[in-house]
């Protein structure tokens, strides 16, 4: 049995649901080239918004490979539909959408929105209709040097290079650290 | 309609359990006909994919939300998948009791206009 296929994110659906060919001299008899909805989203990253492989793979939640395969194959795709006359058919493909999430001002319960167009009115939890978008918050770093004799630590200055600094009680070596900044 | 709570215990006053695939019990409410019933989690000491299989029990109910205190990173993409919504309740100290009495509230309002 093969591997399953990892659930690519698309941001947004398409805004159409495929192309139609016209003016072909003799009615054409093949069928219509099906685009997946990750080759679309494939595209539209890279030739649309213009962001590199990597960026976009992140923004699909795939390895780099695997865009690139998935962009392979949409090229092919549109290549076929132009030089052969077919249309093409956007539909199908292993994605998942975002869904935005909320939270409630009353119950501090965090919700998300299932239904992707429209945008709930109040809470489903306690009825409440002061919601809010949810932001996620984002722990603060910041980096530290601490002695490894003594325990002694300082804010890291950029400007030093604390591997030639040794500490200002005892002498002893430093090291740097990243210290997470509980609010 | 059908709401689930995932629960530490098969009783009211269970608190709301801190992960939704390997919570002890899912109890679920119906607001139009008011009942609460109890399903206890098979699923609940699986070594992996528990939160699937009891996502996939919970739709075969015909639940349309649920409440938990927190969802994994692989659930939450099927749910979205499934159109099932996800509720995050701020407090690990709610229990099931208190959570019905807010929905009942809730949903008996909406529905009673």
């Amino acid at each position: 049995m093969p591997r399953h296929k990892n659930l690519r994110k698309l941001a947004q659906v398409p805004v159409i649901k495929g192309l139609r060919a016209y003016g072909l001299k003799t009615p054409s008899q093949k069928p219509a080239v099906f685009l997946h909805l990750e080759e679309y989203e494939a595209i539209k990253l890279c030739d649309y918004d213009q962001k590199n492989h990597a960026e976009a793979c992140a923004l699909m939640l795939v390895s780099r490979p695997t865009f690139t395969r998935i962009y392979a194959a949409a090229r092919k795709k549109i290549a076929i539909a132009l030089a052969e006359g077919r249309d093409i058919v956007i539909e199908g493909g292993k994605v998942f959408m975002d869904s935005n999430w909320f939270v409630c001002q009353s119950c501090k319960s965090t919700f998300n929105n299932p239904l992707l167009l429209e945008t709930p009115a109040d809470c489903p939890l306690c009825g409440n209709d002061d919601i809010a978008a949810y932001q996620p918050v984002r722990p603060q770093r910041r980096m530290v040097c601490r002695c490894k004799r003594c325990g002694h630590q300082h804010d890291h200055q950029k400007t030093e290079d604390c591997r030639y600094s040794t500490c200002p009680d005892c002498d002893g070596e430093l090291t740097q650290l990243e210290e997470t900044i509980s609010t | 309609m059908k709401i689930a709570i995932a629960a530490s215990e098969c009783t009211f006053s269970a608190t709301v359990d801190s992960h939704f695939g390997h919570s002890h019990c899912f109890v679920i409410f119906e607001p139009d006909s008011d009942t609460v019933s109890f399903i206890s989690n098979p699923y609940r000491d699986a070594t992996e994919k528990a939160g699937e299989m009891a996502l996939q029990m919970l739709l075969k109910q015909g639940v349309s939300k649920i409440i938990s205190l927190d969802f994994g990173k692989q659930i939450q993409p099927m749910m979205d998948q499934q159109k099932v919504q996800m509720i995050i309740v701020n407090s690990a100290m709610l229990q099931v009791e208190e959570l019905i009495s807010m929905l009942r509230k809730t949903y008996q309002n909406t529905y009673n206009f």
